[in-house]
């Protein structure tokens, strides 16, 4: 890690060398390392050591932008140089975007230190359980530090370093059992009660039935519910989405379409979730109320989406050249119930532990998703977990699912997705199944 | 980049090992995106590093940076890495043998794209965009041009040294009518980005973007009015590009070998195609012949050497419609007693090698594709992939597609919108009755293929001609 006032003090050189009216210079770094297991093996165990310096240039209607990883500094003068070029040769179109300098909220400062004996010995501990059960044990565990400097022609200067650490673990016999979460380190997640779900998931789906497809209540436990809520997010909750007419806030903003306890929100400063106090354009984060009540409310921005709308930027912009801006620290506020209390509640319907290989683009503008049921489906008959099913496929808009919530769980947990989800477990009525599998 | 190898190599040799290699790659690539009429993105991006994989006591670590001169710490860490492993693991990694290759390869082209005047490439993207535009209805365009150069050098331990160079260019265009809450596209030459493949400009002058721009805003425009597919059991021709996505899906990730023992079982899942299931199970039906070629001469999945230093080959995995072959690694052949085929790609300097595709591709059959179609009775045509999805055995597939046509007669009909198929793998590839000739047959670019963790991004190709399949379940929405 270079820390701030180096980081600070090598793009202001950078910065004051490049001659255009518009101008922005960042350096992103970023440390991680991964553990993975399978069949009680460590088989791929890395570390990875990243740096992206990325230069941004705008004149008149025209703008570039050049991404490197070698800090040779005449290699830098020459891509400078360069940019000169890459501009003249544009027509007019759009001028880059630039924001104004915000104050940066202070934030917990603490990194993690990546260790790869920490991360063997957790895997001798899930393996060790899974042997006892003659299962075999599967898995990844990551630990992930990045810093990231800004600095623009409108007086930008931002800096902010973050950890969080991954885990996931698997057991395998004659069924499958998984879970996995986020945490500010490895420490910080309880891998003894996250092992113990995995272990007795893969237990209890033993010899699979097989149902047939159809309408059916379901619970979705929280990896389910963090899929769902990424596909919202991706096809949804951008203002480019909104500005292109193909997300669903295009039919529904301000309109109470689903039930009051609906509430989904944004919110990079959040200590439940990872902090990260600024977006990729250096801006502070702002909480966004995405679903507030069950109202729709509005999209998440960055400069250039913002401008457009006369707006400021809601601190959403993703790493340059980008689809536009993004949540990336979602939560889904949690109801009062325990899962425990939902299943006991549910006379009959389906309870899914995660999703596989879920895409929208049959119909993004509903977020009309297909994709598969794993690693522990369950079906549920008066209150209780009758037996284990054979996944299945849905088709199902993940807009109308939202609508047909009944329950949410009071546990949450933080999964990932294209950034970090706090999620609960959720009911929903009239989850559409189309297809099923062998196994 | 020869010499810091060695350098590399040395020091990395000098701390022990049961085997160690070092890459170092310097990749280059231009991205130029115009959008409504907008420049929306135009962007050079190179990334330069070295990646050390040491085998320890029968145990990998791997470690990876940007920093060249500091490689001494990163060689220390993929060591204290691979002992971190060797610690738990009660197997050992063993290595199917190999030769020892010093050798040079480059891929082919005529034009090199980096050297072609921006305002060229701009000219083209902003004429192909204002076409699209031009069609009454549309609502959004996109026009995209890719480029790509990968240099790259091997070392290993048992005294390989291998240079690379690769060279990739790739286009594409779609057009949007959105009407409310209906949503239609089309894409040239496919969706997602276009078609990539190992060559240069002359392969985006080849593309033709501005010749189809018209054609597929205007087709875009005629599905808002279209009805929605019907749900129906019936015969289904799939045009070249969706064909290799399912190539890519029900063939491509089930046989890599790495999967089927499990290593990815707890990400992307694993495989139907279990070891008991080689050279005894009837995959397709005995028109269906599959190759990994890496060694075609334009596939986005070919290559002189992979990045264990295995040379580039061509093997069945499919022949005459029986599964018989897997994509291998060293270490996954080692276990079968075999070489490796040659599969092991990294994205990058950052990343370890995986098994990955290479061109997997169906071989083409006898029939000319007029054939294929006047022979039809009744049936779908569908084209050019929408969505995708398939279960973590790689058995229930569901794939949406931009554009149906309905066959009546031997002849092509009226358009549906909102297509979609679905199946069971081998099923569908059973119900294969016939594949249109060599005239029709060429190798699509998939640049972003995913795998792995923290996720790779492989460049892979698929070589198709249309084929036809009975008995499938298709619908609209």
């Amino acid at each position: 890690m270079w820390g701030e006032d180096k980081i600070l003090s090598f793009l202001k050189n950078i910065l004051d060398k490049i001659p255009f009216e518009r101008k922005e210079v960042s350096l992103a770094i970023n440390n991680q390392e991964l553990t993975r297991f399978a069949n009680n093996i460590i088989h791929q165990n890395v570390a990875e050591e990243n740096l992206s310096l990325t230069i941004r240039a705008g004149e008149g209607k025209r703008k570039i932008i050049i991404n490197t990883s070698d800090l040779d500094i005449e290699k830098i003068d020459k891509l400078i140089k360069d940019l000169d070029e890459l501009l003249k040769a544009q027509p007019e179109t759009e001028e880059l975007y630039l924001p104004e300098p915000e104050p940066i909220p202070s934030h917990e400062k603490k990194l993690i230190n990546p260790s790869p004996e920490l991360r063997a010995n957790l895997v001798k501990i899930f393996t060790e359980k899974g042997e006892k059960h003659n299962l075999e044990t599967f898995g990844a565990l990551s630990e992930n530090i990045s810093e990231f400097g800004i600095m623009n022609s409108k007086g930008v200067k931002a800096y902010t370093v973050y950890s969080y650490a991954h885990g996931k673990v698997m057991y395998m016999g004659d069924g499958s059992g998984y879970q996995e979460e986020i945490g500010k380190n490895l420490n910080n997640i309880n891998f003894e009660e996250l092992s113990e779900r995995a272990l007795q998931k893969c237990i209890d789906s033993k010899n699979p039935e097989e149902i047939d497809p159809g309408s059916y209540t379901v619970i979705l436990e929280p990896l389910a519910v963090g899929e769902l809520l990424e596909m919202l997010s991706y096809f949804g909750f951008s203002a480019k989405a909104v500005q292109e007419k193909r997300s669903f806030l295009n039919l529904y903003m301000g309109q109470k379409i689903f039930k009051d306890f609906i509430n989904i929100f944004d919110d990079g400063l959040n200590p439940e979730g990872i902090v990260i106090p600024i977006d990729f354009e250096g801006v502070p984060k702002k909480r966004v109320d995405l679903i507030k009540n069950g109202i729709p409310m509005g999209p998440v921005y960055d400069t250039a989406t913002a401008v457009k709308e006369e707006k400021k930027s809601t601190g959403h912009a993703l790493p340059p050249p980008s689809w536009g801006p993004a949540p990336l620290n979602l939560f889904f506020a949690p109801g009062e119930k325990s899962l425990e209390e939902i299943i006991s509640e549910t006379e009959r319907g389906i309870l899914v532990t995660r999703f596989h290989y879920v895409n929208a683009f049959l119909d993004p503008i509903r977020v009309l998703a297909t994709g598969m049921t794993r690693d522990g489906t369950f079906l549920i008959e008066n209150g209780k977990i009758k037996k284990p099913l054979k996944n299945l496929r849905f088709t199902q808009s993940f807009v109308e699912a939202l609508t047909n919530v009944v329950e949410i769980s009071k546990e949450a947990i933080l999964v990932p997705s294209m950034g970090f989800s706090k999620v609960p477990a959720i009911k929903v009525e009239n989850f559409n199944f189309t297809g099923k599998t062998e196994f | 980049m020869l010499e810091i190898g060695r350098e590399i190599l040395n020091y990395a040799s000098r701390l022990g090992g049961d085997y160690v290699d070092v890459r170092i790659v310097r990749r280059k690539q231009e991205e130029i995106e115009v959008k409504n009429g907008v420049l929306e993105n135009a962007s050079k991006n190179e990334t330069y590093g070295f990646g050390v994989r040491v085998l320890y006591n029968g145990a990998w670590g791997f470690a990876s940076s940007f920093n060249l001169s500091d490689y001494r710490k990163i060689v220390e860490k993929a060591f204290q890495i691979a002992k971190a492993s060797a610690s738990v693991n009660k197997k050992k990694v063993v290595l199917a043998p190999e030769e020892v290759y010093k050798a040079k390869w480059e891929s082919q082209y005529k034009i090199d794209p980096f050297s072609v005047p921006f305002e060229k490439k701009l000219d083209l993207l902003f004429t192909a965009d204002k076409i699209m535009r031009e069609v009454k209805g549309i609502s959004l365009t996109e026009a995209s041009l890719s480029f790509f150069k990968e240099d790259k050098v091997f070392l290993s331990s048992e005294g390989s040294e291998i240079e690379q160079s690769i060279l990739e260019s790739g286009g594409g265009i779609t057009a949007y009518a959105i009407e409310g809450a209906d949503v239609q596209r089309r894409s040239y030459p496919n969706s997602f980005g276009g078609d990539f493949r190992k060559g240069g400009w002359e392969f985006i002058e080849e593309l033709d973007l501005i010749g189809n721009a018209e054609r597929i805003a205007k087709e875009a425009v005629l599905l808002l009015s279209a009805e929605p597919l019907p749900e129906m059991v019936t015969t289904l021709i799939l045009d070249g590009t969706q064909l290799a996505l399912q190539v890519h899906e029900s063939c491509g990730h089930p046989t890599e070998l790495d999967r089927v023992l499990g290593m990815e079982a707890s990400f992307a899942g694993t495989s139907f195609l279990t070891i008991d299931k080689r050279n005894n199970f009837q995959y397709g039906s005995e028109i269906v012949n599959i190759v990994a070629d890496a060694t075609h001469l334009y596939g986005l999945g070919s290559f002189g050497f992979d990045d264990e230093g295995v040379p580039a080959q061509k093997n069945y995995l499919v022949k005459n419609g029986l599964f018989v072959g897997y994509l291998t690694s060293r270490e996954t052949a080692a276990l079968f007693g075999e070489k490796s085929n040659g599969t092991m790609r990294a994205d990058g300097w950052n990343r370890i090698p995986l098994i990955r595709m290479t061109n997997i591709n169906l071989l083409p059959g006898d029939m000319p594709y007029e054939d294929l179609i006047a022979s039809t009775d009744e049936g779908v045509y569908m084209a050019v992939n929408r969505n995708w999805s398939i279960d973590d055995k790689r058995l229930n597939f569901h794939f949406g597609c931009e554009i149906a046509y309905e066959i009546k007669d031997g002849k092509l009909g009226k358009i549906y919108k909102n297509p979609y198929y679905t199946g069971i793998t081998y099923e569908f590839w059973r119900s294969c009755d016939a594949i249109a000739d060599e005239k029709s047959w060429r190798v699509w670019g998939v640049p972003n293929c995913g795998k792995g963790e923290p996720m790779q991004v492989a460049r892979v190709g698929h070589g198709v001609a249309p084929a036809r399949f009975k008995k499938v379940k298709v619908g609209g929405k």
